[in-house]
């Protein structure tokens, strides 16, 4: 039982960050009106970005806490301006969100690729031993403190700042934001921001904590994961930092259920029917408050005829 | 001071420019260049390479007709989808079950014995039997989410793309398990379907099967009667564009979102019973780590390439059937110019993915005018 414990705490830490920054980051894209389709495939391409950074930092400077914190800032920061454009694209230009999300999972996914491989490649040159991260017992306690910390941050900035309240606003009612005159495009490349350097984290925490290591695919699947979470969580951070710690438990334990005798294939795939079951209980139960309902103009195409 | 802003208004006028042929192919030509560029920056390959080897591809239409075959029969089974505004992104699901039950009646279901008996009417029966029970789970898997569409308002979109990885589970668990074959070498894989049910390959054109050819006219001219002469086809159309207008009619929008999603998903599973039968003769471990070619997902390219008019479904198939090849002839011919370690897959999916964003772009243009304007 200790043992099991031992292993359990710090891999349900790892799993419940991860989950947990990218579905907030994820809910603050989509509560701008920015349908985050893309996800999966940015989730994949910061996994793969992080490791990458991390080996090219390692050889750079050496291997070390420095370069794998300084891994993890570059993730964030191109992830960020990964999402800003994809936010600003969707609102510059009257678009369908569905296809240009679709495509850049794609393209992300395929990217993902490319750079994770480069840094195989100068790993297999220079042999350099990344410094993943690891938590221990006694420090796994701040990991948790730490994510209830995000989630307030967010929320003040979400329900207490202009920016957050302008960042809802454009997701409700893009059109009447724009009267009032505010570039309704500059609000979502900033909501793009911020939401995507949580995602990068996420992304990157993957890679450099979670599995510590790097493997073509890698990542695949788990961006998806977070959404669920983040539906789950009403796309509200306080109740998603909640609720992922039922999620992580469920993705951490859940494929271990083989031992009590479920097949392997089918115990891989309960993390999925989770995810779903979650998402069809949150979409039927009944939301009093405003906050917790789904942005109204979530996915639709904005348009503003200029005027003469 | 300088300011730049881009307008964007709506356009009265339609003109060739804007018209989809053209649409298409501009978005194939840039798109090529933009992954061009994309790949560039962490290579050294050079245009001419990257460019022949894409005519080379083209013009091998050999290596083409299989993909583009599957890719139209996919492609028109997300398309219609498409039309009721359901976004079909779980037939790569959707095809999976189609190949479980393809493989269920030719093997473990009492049909089975037809099989082995040899009379040629009744293994043609029995093979038409195993394509529509493809068909029929294609068409169990993907009411799942038009149902808890109809009637949670669940998006189907995660929770289909989140049904992908189940089917594969789902297919492994069966492989691994209860339908795990006997003359394998040690390998988790299911036996062979006996040679009787196998589709017939056409002499001189090895790739192709006479089933196959047939059914993709067959799905590909009855889904364009559906859409454009029934009144089904109407209701769908409405429900894409205006479900207000739908219910105010007096029609049930339920019963049309899981009839629009049972159809796509019946002529989903049509494509997987088909690829079972005729090409991959048996299920492998592991389905999910490339299989089945990815089909189902590089199939929901032709179906937004040719958003809402089935008519363009067939040269969009040509295009994605050309990029997802184009990938592997890469990877086996220019494999020293490019990024090491990268699987072919990988370069279709950026291919993929820039093609389909610049396709979106250039969409709009359809119904607005974009200009940059400067002003002082």
């Amino acid at each position: 039982m200790i043992e099991l414990l031992d292993w359990l705490i710090p891999t349900l830490a790892s799993a419940y960050v991860v989950y947990t920054l990218t579905a907030i980051g994820s809910t603050v894209i989509e509560r701008s009106g920015i349908l985050n389709l893309a996800i999966d495939g940015l989730f994949v391409l910061s996994s793969s970005l992080a490791y990458a950074y991390a080996i090219y930092l390692s050889i750079l400077l050496q291997p070390g806490v420095l370069a794998t914190a300084l891994s993890l800032l570059l993730t964030a920061v191109t992830t960020a301006l990964l999402y800003s454009i994809y936010t600003a694209l969707n609102t510059v230009l009257p678009v369908s969100q569905g296809a240009v999300g679709l495509s850049f999972m794609f393209i992300g996914y395929g990217l993902g690729a490319v750079v994770g491989n480069l840094g195989r490649v100068l790993f297999s040159l220079f042999r350099v031993r990344i410094e993943y991260i690891s938590v221990t017992q006694n420090s796994v306690v701040f990991t948790y403190l730490l994510m209830v910390l995000a989630a307030v941050l967010v929320y003040l900035v979400l329900y207490k700042l202009k920016l957050g309240v302008l960042i809802r606003a454009v997701g409700e009612d893009p059109r009447l934001v724009s009267q009032i005159g505010i570039n309704v495009a500059y609000v979502r490349f900033l909501s793009g921001l911020l939401g995507g350097v949580l995602i990068g984290i996420g992304g990157a925490l993957f890679t450099l904590w979670r599995v510590g290591g790097w493997s073509q695919g890698q990542g695949l699947s788990h961006g998806w994961l977070a959404y669920a979470v983040s539906i789950a969580g009403w796309r509200y951070p306080p109740v998603i930092a909640l609720v992922s710690v039922f999620f992580s438990l469920a993705y951490v334990l859940l494929p271990y259920l083989q031992s009590v005798g479920l097949p392997i294939e089918i115990s891989i795939a309960t993390p999925y029917v989770v995810s779903i079951v979650a998402m069809v209980f949150v979409s039927i139960t009944h939301r009093r408050s405003v906050a917790l309902l789904d942005p109204k103009s979530l996915g639709k195409t904005f348009f503003r005829e200029e005027q003469a | 001071m300088v300011k730049v802003s881009i307008v964007v208004t709506k356009r009265s006028r339609k003109s060739i420019a804007t018209s989809t042929p053209v649409i298409l192919l501009l978005s194939l030509l840039l798109g090529l260049v933009a992954s061009y560029t994309l790949i560039w920056t962490f290579s050294k390959l050079d245009p001419i390479s990257f460019f022949s080897t894409f005519y080379q591809t083209l013009i091998s239409y050999t290596g083409l007709l299989e993909p583009l075959l599957f890719l139209t029969i996919l492609g028109t089974a997300i398309s219609i989808a498409f039309y009721g505004s359901f976004w079909n992104v779980g037939a790569e699901g959707q095809y999976v079950f189609g190949m479980l039950g393809a493989i269920y009646l030719v093997m473990f279901s009492p049909v089975s014995e037809v099989f082995l008996n040899g009379d040629s009417a009744a293994n043609g029966v029995a093979k038409l039997l195993a394509v529509i029970s493809g068909g029929l789970l294609g068409l169990l898997w993907s009411l799942i989410p038009g149902a808890l569409k109809a009637y949670t308002r669940v998006s189907e979109v995660p929770v289909m793309l989140l049904m992908n990885y189940i089917a594969y589970s789902i297919s492994d668990y069966l492989t691994a398990g209860p339908w795990k074959g006997r003359y394998t070498y040690g390998y988790i894989r299911t036996d062979m379907i006996p040679e009787s049910s196998r589709l017939t390959v056409i002499s001189g054109l090895e790739v192709l099967r006479y089933e196959v050819v047939i059914a993709t006219i067959a799905v590909f001219a009855i889904a364009y009667l559906l859409i454009e002469y029934t009144r089904l086809g109407l209701e769908i159309k409405v429900l894409g564009s205006n479900p207000v207008a739908l219910k105010s009619s007096g029609r049930n929008e339920k019963k049309t979102i899981i009839l629009v999603s049972a159809i796509s998903g019946f002529i989903a599973g049509l494509a997987g019973a088909l690829r079972l039968l005729g090409y991959d003769y048996r299920l492998l471990y592991n389905i999910g780590d490339g299989k089945t070619g990815f089909y189902g997902y590089t199939a929901i390219l032709v179906a937004w390439l040719s958003f809402k008019d089935l008519r363009f479904v067939i040269p969009s198939a040509i295009i994605v059937s050309a990029l997802s090849s184009f990938g592997y002839r890469m990877q086996m011919f220019l494999k020293e110019l490019l990024p090491p370690g990268v699987s072919a897959f990988a370069f279709s999916q950026i291919f993929i993915g820039t093609t389909l964003v610049v396709y979106s772009l250039a969409r709009i243009t359809k119904e607005y005018s974009v200009k940059l304007v400067v002003r002082e």
